[in-house]
C-alpha cells in the first residue's frame, strides 16, 4: 500500500487556494508566525534601508523600547529632525542599504577598520562618504566632518551594547565600491556629493553568498557584545530606483530582492535567534494587488506600512493604529504616506 | 499718555510689583494689569477680537480667580496703545535643553553629542515657530504687541535639584557659560524675526538681571509673591521674579513702550 501524498493533510496555510485565494480581503491569515516573542521589554535597535525606517516608527508608535543614542530635543518636530537624519534609527547612521554596509560600520565603529575617502566634497562643502544625507548642507570643513563622525561611532557603540533585539530591513544588492579596498557606500559618488572616477570606484551586485556572509560576520560581532542579541531579519518590498547592472530596472529588482529574500532564508534555518517578518510578501502579495503601492509603483502606501506593521504587531500581541484611509477616488494614496528619507530615490532625478 | 495693558500669567506679578514702586517716574504711561495663575491662564483665551479673558457670563472657577485678581473677567487690548504679554517662554526653554545636550559647531564646547550648526539653526526654527503666539495675536499693527519671554531661571537652580527635567538642563549649562550665552543669542535671533513676521516686538530679559554664569541673578528672584496672594514662592522656586526685577525692566523698557504707540 502507498503512503498518502506528503501534501495531503497540511494545515491550509499550505495551499495556495486556502491561503491566498479564498482569504478574507485584508486578513493575511497566518502569513507570520513568530519565532519568539517580541517584547515592549526589549531593547530594540534598528538599521537598513529606508523601509525599515517605518519600522522603526511603528515600533516607537507601539510604545516598544526602540534605542536612539543620538536623540534630539522633543520639542524638534518629526519632519524636522529627520532631515539630519534624527529619529530614523537607532543612531545617526542614515540607510543601510546592504549587508556589507552594515558588517562595515560596525567594523568601523568598533576600530576596526578605516573606510577609504570618508569624506567627499560639493563644491565648497565637506560630506561623510557613509551617510551623505544627514547634513543636507554638508560641513565646512573635512575635520569637522571626521569630528562628528567620530562622535557618531561612539553612539554606534552605545546602540549596540544596549540591544536585545537587532531588527535589520536589506534593502539591495547594488552598491559602489572604492575599487581598491572595497569600501562600500551608501550612495554612488556624484549624487549626493563626491565626484565619481571610473579609475576609482566600481560598481558590485551583491550575490547570495556574499549577502550571507556579510550579515553572519555582523551577526558574530554583535554576538561578541551580548551573546544574548536575537535578530529580526525584513526585505525591504520597494523596487530599485535605477539599476547599474544594464538589464531592466524590474528584472533588475527582481533579482536584487530574490537574493536578499534567499539570504533571509537561509540565515533563519541556519541561526535559531534569527526571525523573518514577511512585510515583502505583504506588501507585493497577488491579494493586495498592487494598491499598497503609490502611483508610481514603486513607494509604500500609509495603508500598505499599517497592514504590515499592525501584522507584525498583532502577532506579538500589541494593538495597532487603524491604518489610514486611502484618499477618495484614488486607488493608491500619493499623500498619506509618511515621507521617509531614501537617498536612493535622488537617482530618480538621473533620469531626466 | 500711553495706554499699556500687561497681561499674562503669574509672572506678571513681578511686573506689577516693580511698577508699584515706579508708577511715579512714569507719568507717561498709564498702564493696566490682567493676569491668570498657571493652570487658570491655559483656560483663558481672545474669546472675541481683542477681548482676552472669559466672556462676563462664563460661569468657572477660573472666572472667579480672574474676578478676585482683576476686579473682571476680561480685558479689551482694543484700548490700549501697546501690550505687552507676559509668561510665555519664548521656545527659551526647548532651546536651553538642545544647547545642554548638544556640543553645537562653532560654539564654546561642553562634553555632549555633536550638533553642526546647520542643524541647530534648523532645530532653533522650528522652536521658535512654535513659540509664536497664535492666531489671534498676530498681525495687530495696532496695539503694537511686544512678548516678553519669562526670566532664565534663576541662580538658586544650582542649590536646589530641580523637580522638572526642563530645569536640569539650566543647571548643566551653567557649567558652560560661554556656551549657554552664545547659545540663547543664537536662538534669540531666530525668534525675533519670525515674532517680527507675525507683527509682535520681542523684549528680551534685562542684561543686568542675568549672572555671569547666565543665570538670572539670584536678588532678582529672592522673594518672589504669588500673584493670587501675599504669599511668598518657595526657596527653592527658580522660575519666578520679584519686584527687583519688575522695577529693572520698567528702568529699562518704560521709555521703549512709551515711544511704542508711534507706528514701527
Amino acid at each position: 500500500m502507498s503512503a498518502p501524498s506528503p501534501y495531503a493533510g497540511l494545515h491550509p496555510r499550505a495551499y495556495w487556494r486556502t491561503g491566498v485565494t479564498e482569504r478574507a480581503e485584508g486578513d493575511l491569515g497566518e502569513l507570520y508566525q513568530p519565532r519568539f516573542p517580541v517584547t515592549r521589554e526589549m531593547r530594540i535597535m534598528t538599521a537598513g534601508s529606508c523601509f525599515a525606517q517605518h519600522v522603526g516608527r511603528a515600533l516607537r508608535r507601539a510604545k516598544f523600547k526602540v534605542i536612539d543614542t543620538e536623540p534630539v530635543e522633543r520639542h524638534i518636530p518629526d519632519a524636522v529632525a529627520e532631515r539630519f537624519g534624527y529619529r530614523q534609527y537607532s543612531a545617526r547612521y542614515g540607510n543601510l542599504y546592504t549587508s556589507r554596509q552594515l558588517r562595515q560600520l560596525l567594523a568601523e565603529s568598533l576600530g576596526r577598520l578605516s573606510p577609504a575617502l570618508p569624506v567627499w566634497r560639493r563644491g565648497e562643502r565637506f560630506f561623510d562618504a557613509q551617510r551623505p544625507g544627514v547634513e543636507p548642507e554638508g560641513h565646512a570643513t573635512e575635520d569637522l566632518v571626521l569630528a562628528h563622525r567620530a562622535a557618531h561611532l561612539a553612539c554606534v557603540r552605545e546602540a549596540v551594547r544596549q540591544a536585545d533585539l537587532f531588527v535589520f530591513t536589506f534593502g539591495l544588492t547594488e552598491a559602489w565600491v572604492h575599487a581598491e579596498t572595497g569600501t562600500v557606500y551608501p550612495t554612488a559618488p556624484g549624487t549626493i556629493a563626491g565626484a565619481f572616477d571610473p579609475e576609482v570606484f566600481a560598481f558590485h551586485n551583491f550575490t547570495v553568498t556574499d549577502v550571507l556572509a556579510d550579515f553572519e560576520a555582523a551577526r558574530r560581532r554583535l554576538k561578541r557584545i551580548n551573546p544574548k542579541m536575537r535578530f529580526l531579519v525584513t526585505v525591504s518590498p520597494v523596487p530599485l530606483t535605477a539599476t547599474a547592472t544594464g538589464r531592466h530596472v524590474e528584472v533588475a529588482t527582481c533579482y536584487s530582492k530574490a537574493v536578499l529574500r534567499a539570504a533571509c532564508g537561509m540565515l533563519v534555518d541556519r541561526h535559531d535567534d534569527v526571525d523573518y517578518f514577511p512585510s515583502f510578501e505583504i506588501i507585493t502579495s497577488q491579494s493586495a494587488g498592487g494598491r499598497f503601492y503609490e502611483d508610481n509603483l514603486r513607494s509604500v502606501t500609509a495603508e500598505g506600512v499599517a497592514t504590515a506593521m499592525g501584522t507584525f504587531l498583532g502577532a506579538h500581541g500589541v494593538d495597532a493604529e487603524a491604518p489610514p484611509p486611502a484618499p477618495e477616488g484614488r486607488r493608491r494614496s500619493s499623500t498619506s504616506a509618511e515621507e521617509v528619507a531614501c537617498e536612493e530615490a535622488l537617482l530618480e532625478a538621473f533620469s531626466r | 499718555m500711553t495706554r499699556v495693558a500687561v497681561v499674562g500669567d503669574s509672572h506678571v506679578g513681578a511686573i506689577k510689583l516693580g511698577w508699584d514702586r515706579l508708577a511715579a517716574r512714569h507719568p507717561e504711561l498709564k498702564i493696566e494689569f490682567f493676569a491668570a495663575p498657571g493652570s487658570h491662564f491655559n483656560r483663558i483665551s481672545m474669546f472675541e477680537p481683542f477681548k482676552f479673558g472669559l466672556p462676563a457670563e462664563s460661569d468657572s472657577g477660573t472666572g472667579a480667580r480672574l474676578d478676585k485678581l482683576n476686579g473682571r473677567r476680561w480685558i479689551d487690548l482694543a484700548r490700549a496703545d501697546v501690550v505687552v504679554l507676559v509668561g510665555r517662554d519664548g521656545g527659551f526653554m526647548a532651546a536651553a535643553s538642545l544647547l545642554a545636550d548638544h556640543d553645537v559647531d562653532g560654539l564654546p564646547e561642553g562634553r555632549s553629542r555633536r550638533l553642526s550648526h546647520a542643524a541647530f539653526d534648523t532645530f532653533c526654527d522650528a522652536i521658535a515657530e512654535q513659540s509664536v503666539p497664535g492666531g489671534p495675536w498676530r498681525g495687530w499693527g495696532r496695539p503694537r504687541l511686544f512678548l516678553l519671554p519669562r526670566t532664565r531661571p534663576a541662580e538658586n537652580l544650582l542649590r536646589f535639584r530641580p523637580k522638572v527635567m526642563e530645569l536640569r538642563a539650566w543647571r548643566r549649562l551653567a557649567r558652560t557659560p560661554g556656551k549657554l550665552g552664545a547659545g540663547l543669542a543664537l536662538y534669540r535671533d531666530r525668534l525675533e524675526p519670525q515674532l517680527a513676521a507675525a507683527g509682535i516686538g520681542l523684549l528680551d530679559q534685562p542684561a543686568a538681571s542675568l549672572s555671569d554664569n547666565g543665570l538670572t541673578r539670584e536678588d532678582m528672584t529672592r522673594g518672589s509673591l504669588r500673584i493670587d496672594g501675599d504669599d511668598g514662592h518657595s526657596e527653592a522656586d527658580a522660575t519666578h521674579a520679584n519686584a527687583e526685577y519688575g522695577a529693572l525692566f520698567w528702568d529699562t523698557y518704560a521709555p521703549r513702550l512709551a515711544h511704542a504707540r508711534q507706528p514701527a
